[in-house]
């Protein structure tokens, strides 16, 4: 072997190895955002036609749901290499996924917003992992989606002066549209992204 | 004086392999099969050689019911990457 194929060699594998740990998170993404989605669909008009109470514990769906396709879609995954980028990737997750659990524990024992946190901190997850995997999409995406964040702040804000009369002549939509504000920021930061990086992926 | 080229990296599935491991923290059998093109009996034999000189580690084990063979490379197998890549680099620049 002449020392040239060997520099062939040496960079073709290196370049080959790198195209392949940046294509395999788009499938993810869209895993959750279309079930987080799909669970606050259901949980808005559950709220909006007053049906049975304990189907509030229907979000816990969206861990459920998202951990068993994440699980699957990991298993039916042809053979790639574990890189350095998916240890970060899953150590990040893993902090924020937990991070948003307690999210939901502090919702619901001190009355704080959850959609408000849980964005907040998937929007965090978004932009590292953008970052780390350097999808640009993937990054603006998060960061926008911690902008929107804000959203739910300020209707508080204006809902809370709002007169109780007016609020009470308000209709559930705007009530419950927390919920429906919730989906569109899961569409702008994972499914959105999550379809151009596998469009990428699928094109090399 | 030019440094002579590491003969068992000298070789061209070996340095493959090595190449493909010195960017990930893991790699499995099929993976470097496919990725180099090699067949299975070719690349036991020299998965086999370049972990008996200490440059890999191998490490068998099962995901579900299949039978997985994980790759790494070692401090060992990195130190004479870098340094094959440096003496290449010695020959190129004559």
């Amino acid at each position: 072997m002449d020392r040239e194929k060997s520099l062939e060699i040496i960079s073709q594998m290196i370049a080959d190895t790198s195209n392949q740990i940046e294509s395999n998170s788009g499938k993810y993404f869209l895993a959750w955002g279309y079930t987080t989605i799909a669970v606050s669909i259901f949980e808005y008009f559950v709220m909006c036609l007053n049906l049975n109470p304990m189907l509030i514990w229907a979000w816990w769906l969206i861990p459920v749901i998202g951990g068993v396709a994440t699980t699957l879609l990991a298993h039916k995954e042809a053979p790639t290499p574990k890189s350095y980028v998916d240890r970060s990737i899953s150590a990040v997750w893993a902090v924020f996924g937990v991070s948003s659990l307690y999210a939901f524990v502090a919702a619901v024992v001190y009355g704080t917003s959850m959609f408000f946190l849980i964005v907040l901190l998937m929007g965090m997850g978004t932009v590292i992992t953008g970052a780390i995997c350097r999808h640009r999409n993937l990054t603006i995406c998060g960061g926008v989606a911690m902008l929107l964040s804000l959203i739910f702040p300020i209707k508080h804000i204006v809902v809370k002066n709002l007169e109780t009369e007016a609020l009470h002549s308000t209709t559930n939509w705007l009530i419950y549209s927390d919920i429906i504000i919730f989906a569109l920021i899961f569409l702008v930061m994972m499914v959105i992204p999550g379809h151009i990086m596998h469009k990428r992926s699928s094109n090399n | 004086m030019l440094k002579p080229l590491d003969p068992l990296l000298h070789s061209e599935l070996r340095l493959a392999v090595i190449s493909i491991l010195i960017g990930v923290e893991a790699a499995d059998f099929v993976y470097l099969k496919e990725r180099t093109g090699a067949t299975s009996g070719n690349l036991s034999v020299q998965i086999d050689k370049l972990s008996k000189a200490g440059y890999i580690e191998v490490e068998k084990g099962f995901v579900g019911r299949k039978p997985r063979t994980l790759c790494k490379i070692t401090e060992i197998g990195r130190a004479a990457f870098k340094e094959y890549v440096e003496a290449l680099k010695g020959y190129i620049n004559m």
